[in-house]
């Protein structure tokens, strides 16, 4: 029966879910400050929802998971998005995904009991014949395992596989970003049939992308609201009041493809990789431009570095490289076979 | 979350295909103004016979009383099937109808419901004036109660089929004296009463489906008001929601066809360097967020679905949905025109006529609410802003 919303026990897990993080990620955690103190908070954060037990929500039980979908992990790193929690948490899912597949049990437990931490590496150059590509590690700890997205599969590495490492200045200074190369056959390789390991990352990405554009437009209307100009609320002008509008307007779209888009590939239905698609663009395209308007709603202080609008946005330019970028998926949507 | 079908909604769906497969005029909807219309109620008749008509409604009033979901895959496979526009039924299936369903006495049910269902009559909607637009509490055309009647006078505008429709959905100020939201009541006008005037208003793209209606002391007995004097604005709002929900599936589905035929058009065409549109990168581009945006579409369509299979009835959300269609209706119309550059240039000779269809577009983010008033209700009713 076609149904796109979350069921009652869903409902009761988001609750719980944002609950949680209300109170244990709120987003001035981010705030300029010490960073080794930064990073100490968010691998806190890591390890108490991974003590919870809510990242491996659609791993199997024999792996320490719930047994439940992507649908479900969709719930999850939506909330997450909102509170843009640190990449790591997905990229370690995603590994013990990969590492069960590969029958790599004991790797994929120690992933899910969070023992082992793994970190995305986006290629900035493009080489589908070869893994000596040049990478932006994301949040990565000296230890990490290393991710990589491929569309025909994921790649996991060895600490040891990424050389030429080298600390550098990120566009989203909340996350530790370096760059270096990698070196040499992924330990572990799952390739993706129609509904693989790659499409659920794009879901679970574009969750991210989701909530976080989710999370920019609640906060602006929160502002709308509060802050006064000529003696009223600026929300009061359509000049504001619209572009808000605009925002929810972008969510609500975001948010459902996202879910009809995770059906598909839970269901391996035949258009999973071009609704995958369309919801990654829609999400990206949410995100973007919802952190966008709300630096320019938020007038002065959205142009400084102690408003959260700009961390949202920067954000947002970390996740949509993430699991295809915006040109690999206007590909895949006008190549993929389409909608049933 | 589940996109699938149950076992008898694939059976349903079977039924529909099988149907539709056989039954489709062959003949297409004729364009001028009264032949369309006859066109419509043949074609209702049609649906009604063949068991079709009301897939939702109540079956005491003629309906089938299915689920919204079967709704959903008459709407699906209609536009696939290229089953004719639903014509000058609109207001009837998707207002009149629904909103008497909701609001409507048990006498005044029995008696317009099976009506609308069997083509016997269409409606058309008596909302907008002159001078009362996005602002529709302001409306002044009048009725006086005197004795069993209200005697009425004013104006409407933008009337669509008011040419040719048997029963209106008509605001009025019943009560001058009340606050503007207050005074108002929605009945039920019958066409054919003494003392109306009907004006088709040409449209932007040559059409005559619109017009101004004038009321010289025309009589409408109080027994046609709907919902209790004075309580004209929350039967309205509950008609408006209902446009702003469900009422769009067809049209949503109508633009999906159309975005694929313009990818379709893209690979045929060349443009002005000889090379087939399908390989400029910046045209590729736009098709692909267009074809992201129309899935989007369908999705949220689904969700509207899925709300009111929790049993939600459509309140202010339901703008959502329709501002992103109707902004994306535009965009999607304006490529083609790019797309299509001087073969854009004649109506006739192509096998669609797409400028028309271009020119129609622009409705949609005025009629049944502007987009500036979609975007002060998503801002002040769903986001809770300061009005």
């Amino acid at each position: 029966m076609t149904y796109l919303l979350p069921t009652p026990d869903q409902e009761e897990l988001l609750a719980a879910v944002s609950e949680f993080l209300d109170h244990e990620a709120p987003i001035e955690r981010l705030r300029p400050g010490d960073p080794e103190r930064r990073r100490k908070a968010e691998q806190d954060l890591l390890t108490q929802i991974t003590g919870l037990g809510w990242h491996a929500l659609g791993l199997p039980e024999s792996a320490g998971g719930s047994e439940l979908a992507v649908t479900d992990e969709m719930l999850f790193f939506r909330e997450a998005g909102r509170r843009l929690v640190s990449p790591v948490l997905l990229a370690t899912v995603i590994a013990a995904h990969a590492a069960l597949q590969a029958g790599a049990t004991s790797l994929a437990s120690a992933l899910v009991a969070g023992t082992r931490r793994c970190a995305f590496a986006v290629e900035t150059t493009a080489d589908a014949q070869s893994w000596e590509s040049a990478v932006v590690l994301l949040d990565a700890a000296p230890d990490d395992l290393v991710l990589v997205w491929r569309p025909d599969g994921m790649a996991l590495f060895t600490p040891d596989q990424v050389i030429d490492r080298r600390a550098g200045e990120g566009v989203d200074e909340t996350l530790e970003m370096s760059t270096g190369r990698i070196a040499g056959e992924p330990s572990i390789w799952v390739a993706s049939n129609d509904a693989g390991l790659s499409l659920r990352t794009s879901i679970l990405v574009t969750a991210l992308l989701s909530g976080l554009a989710a999370a920019v437009k609640d906060m602006t209307v929160e502002y709308a609201k509060v802050r006064q100009q000529f003696g009223v609320a600026i929300g009061t002008f359509q000049a504001v009041k619209h572009p808000c509008a605009d925002m929810a307007v972008r969510c609500e779209a975001a948010l459902h493809q996202n879910t009809f888009a995770a059906i598909c590939v839970r269901d391996g239905r035949s258009d999973a990789t071009f609704q995958t698609a369309a919801a990654k663009l829609v999400a990206t395209d949410a995100a973007m431009t919802n952190a966008s308007q709300s630096i320019q709603l938020h007038g002065g202080m959205g142009y400084t570095d102690e408003c959260d609008a700009g961390r949202f946005l920067k954000r947002a330019l970390v996740l949509r490289e993430l699991a295809g970028g915006d040109r690999f998926q206007r590909v895949a949507l006008m190549s993929a076979s389409g909608p049933v | 979350m589940n996109l699938d079908l149950s076992p008898e909604e694939e059976a349903f769906r079977d039924e529909v295909r099988t149907w539709l497969d056989a039954s489709i005029p062959s003949e297409p909807r004729p364009h001028d103004p009264w032949q369309g219309v006859a066109f419509d109620k043949a074609w209702q008749r049609k649906q009604y016979d063949g068991g079709w008509a009301g897939i939702a409604w109540p079956t005491e009033y003629g309906g089938r009383g299915l689920s919204i979901v079967q709704q959903l895959i008459w709407y699906e496979e209609y536009a696939k099937a290229g089953a004719p526009w639903i014509g000058s039924f609109f207001v009837a299936l998707n207002h009149g109808g629904p909103t008497l369903i909701l609001r409507g006495s048990e006498e005044q049910k029995a008696f317009y419901l099976p009506k609308i269902l069997t083509g016997e009559t269409n409606w058309c909607q008596g909302f907008s004036e002159p001078g009362s637009g996005s602002d529709l509490a302001s409306l002044r055309t009048t009725g006086v109660i005197d004795g069993d009647d209200l005697v009425v006078n004013g104006q409407k505008i933008w009337t669509t089929f008011g040419h040719a429709a048997d029963f209106q959905e008509l605001l009025l100020r019943t009560d001058p004296d009340l606050p503007k939201h207050k005074g108002l009541s929605w009945v039920v006008c019958d066409m054919t009463s003494p003392g109306i005037t009907v004006r088709p208003i040409r449209d932007i793209g040559g059409h005559l489906h619109f017009a101004e209606v004038f009321y010289d002391n025309v009589r409408i007995p109080l027994k046609n008001v709907v919902g209790g004097l004075n309580a004209g604005w929350s039967v309205a709002l509950s008609t408006l929601s209902f446009e702003r929900g469900t009422a769009l599936t067809g049209y949503q589905i109508e633009l999906a066809r159309e975005v694929e035929r313009m990818v379709e058009l893209a690979g045929t065409l060349t443009g002005p360097d000889g090379r087939s549109w399908a390989r400029d990168a910046e045209m590729a581009s736009r098709l692909a967020g267009l074809r992201a945006e129309v899935a989007a579409l369908r999705a949220m369509t689904y969700a509207v679905i899925s709300r009111g299979m929790k049993g939600e009835t459509p309140g202010p959300e339901s703008s959502i949905i329709a501002l992103y269609f109707g902004e994306l209706g535009k965009k999607a119309h304006r490529l083609s025109m790019d797309l299509l550059g001087p073969l854009a240039l004649m109506r006739t000779d192509v096998e669609h006529d797409w400028p028309g269809e271009y020119l129609a577009a622009f409705r949609h983010t005025i009629a049944g609410g502007t987009a500036e008033i979609r975007r002060n209700i998503i801002g002040e009713r769903v986001l809770g802003l300061p009005r």
